[in-house]
């Protein structure tokens, strides 16, 4: 009854008469009855207690490890991509890259892949990145003067791990231009590439903007649409031309 | 006055973790408050002996799920005043009337009778007189008085532990101490 505001129900007279009255015990016999109960019950067995300790340290550390591996191979990845100069090129492979990316979409559209919008914001899968590891794989491996390798040059690795199908006649016609660029030679499949890009018509391009326009697909259509104009600023552009029925 | 190694709620610890050597001073230190409490609630020593009983082994059974929310005596007489509200309600008579928060505390206790000054001449008897009023109190009332004086219980501590209302703990102490001074008066 520290409390001051419980002065109101103390009484010291009171209470120090209520002391006189504490005789009562319990009887003796209750005390080793209690004891004894107190001593069987089942304590705490020291040989479970660590598969419970060592479940919730797992559980503890199952996050931070989790963090820890994801960090790991992201770097992994990134530098396996530097090292192949994949994702820090020179501005010139830049350049190259904005302009392939926006080709791949419209080849797609032209050839009628059925790329779905969630395929785009999926997060990158062992499939998605395994065509980055293949052409690093074939660039360490393959010697800088060897020539080209039916088997694996990295560009025809990349094509052929792709999901989706491509038009027979158009896959054949990418292949061979890449076929004809020596195998780890960057530059040189960097030129077949644009060579084989710059070698398709305006109005393919155009068509394959309108199919992207009809599927919905409207954001592509209008980054390919200003790809289109990079490559052909003198194009006249009146219409986009409605795809092939 | 026990200190931080052997406060009450350390050994309850100690004890909940397996140290069972740790529940011999707790109910040493506990023991006679909590029976009194008991006796003078029940007013028969062979139920108080029973309930005494049931406390300590629900103590004991509780233990593993122990956790420091408040005093450990406030944690034991709330066990105690369950068993109580349980043996009242198993009993013929039921929970008493008293207990009810609406309850005026007036209800059920009739006058305290005066007495001769001239018997009230030895503490003992004082004592005697005092046991006796409070048996007279309705049964809420004299849980009040009881976990102040024998468990060292503040307002709160009360409320907590018979599960009422602060302002309810207040009520029945006011009436409890009025009524014990009245009664006491000519013994002054």
């Amino acid at each position: 009854m520290n409390d001051p505001r419980d002065a109101e129900f103390h009484d010291e007279d009171l209470s120090a008469l209520y002391r006189a009255t504490r005789d009562p015990e319990p009887p003796a016999w209750l005390d080793p009855r209690i004891l004894a109960a107190a001593n069987a019950a089942p304590q705490p067995v020291p040989t479970l207690a660590p598969p419970r300790s060592r479940r919730r340290r797992t559980r503890v550390w199952a996050v931070p490890a989790a963090l820890a591996a994801t960090v790991v191979l992201a770097v992994g990845i990134v530098q396996l991509a530097r090292e192949t100069g994949e994702w820090s090129p020179p501005p010139e492979s830049k350049a190259l890259r904005s302009l392939a990316k926006p080709a791949a979409e419209v080849d797609a559209a032209a050839f009628g892949r059925t790329e779905s919008r969630a395929d785009h914001r999926a997060p990158p899968s062992a499939a998605n990145l395994r065509p980055a590891m293949s052409r690093g794989e074939a660039v360490r491996v393959a010697p800088p003067s060897a020539p080209a390798l039916p088997a694996a040059p990295p560009a025809v690795l990349e094509q052929r791990s792709m999901p989706h199908q491509t038009a027979p006649a158009e896959q054949e016609r990418q292949q061979d231009v890449l076929r004809a660029a020596p195998a780890g030679r960057r530059a040189d499949e960097d030129a077949a590439l644009r060579d084989y890009l710059d070698r398709r018509s305006p109005e393919k391009w155009l068509a394959a903007i309108a199919e992207l326009r009809r599927q919905g697909r409207t954001a592509e259509a209008d980054a390919s649409l200003a790809e289109f104009r990079r490559r052909y600023p003198d194009y006249r552009l009146e219409v986009v031309p409605e795809p092939p029925r | 006055m026990p200190t931080a190694d052997d406060a009450d709620e350390t050994l309850m610890l100690r004890y909940r973790d397996g140290d069972a050597a740790a529940f011999a001073p707790l109910y040493t230190r506990h023991k006679g408050p909590l029976y009194r409490y008991l006796l003078r609630q029940c007013g028969q020593s062979a139920l108080a002996e029973e309930l005494f009983q049931d406390v300590w082994l629900k103590l004991i059974a509780a233990r593993t799920g122990y956790t420091v929310q408040a005093r450990f005596t406030t944690y034991l007489y709330r066990l105690a005043h369950n068993r109580l509200i349980d043996h009242y309600r198993a009993s013929r008579r039921g929970l008493p009337l008293s207990y009810a928060e609406d309850c005026p505390e007036w209800v059920e206790v009739p006058a305290p009778v005066e007495i001769q000054p001239e018997a009230q001449d030895d503490r003992r008897r004082q004592a005697e007189r005092l046991l006796e009023l409070l048996a007279e109190l309705p049964e809420a009332q004299r849980e009040a008085v009881l976990l102040k004086e024998e468990a060292g219980l503040s307002l709160e501590e009360i409320a907590q532990a018979t599960g009422a209302g602060r302002e309810t703990v207040k009520s029945r102490l006011r009436y409890a101490m009025a009524r014990l001074r009245q009664g006491l008066r000519g013994a002054r």
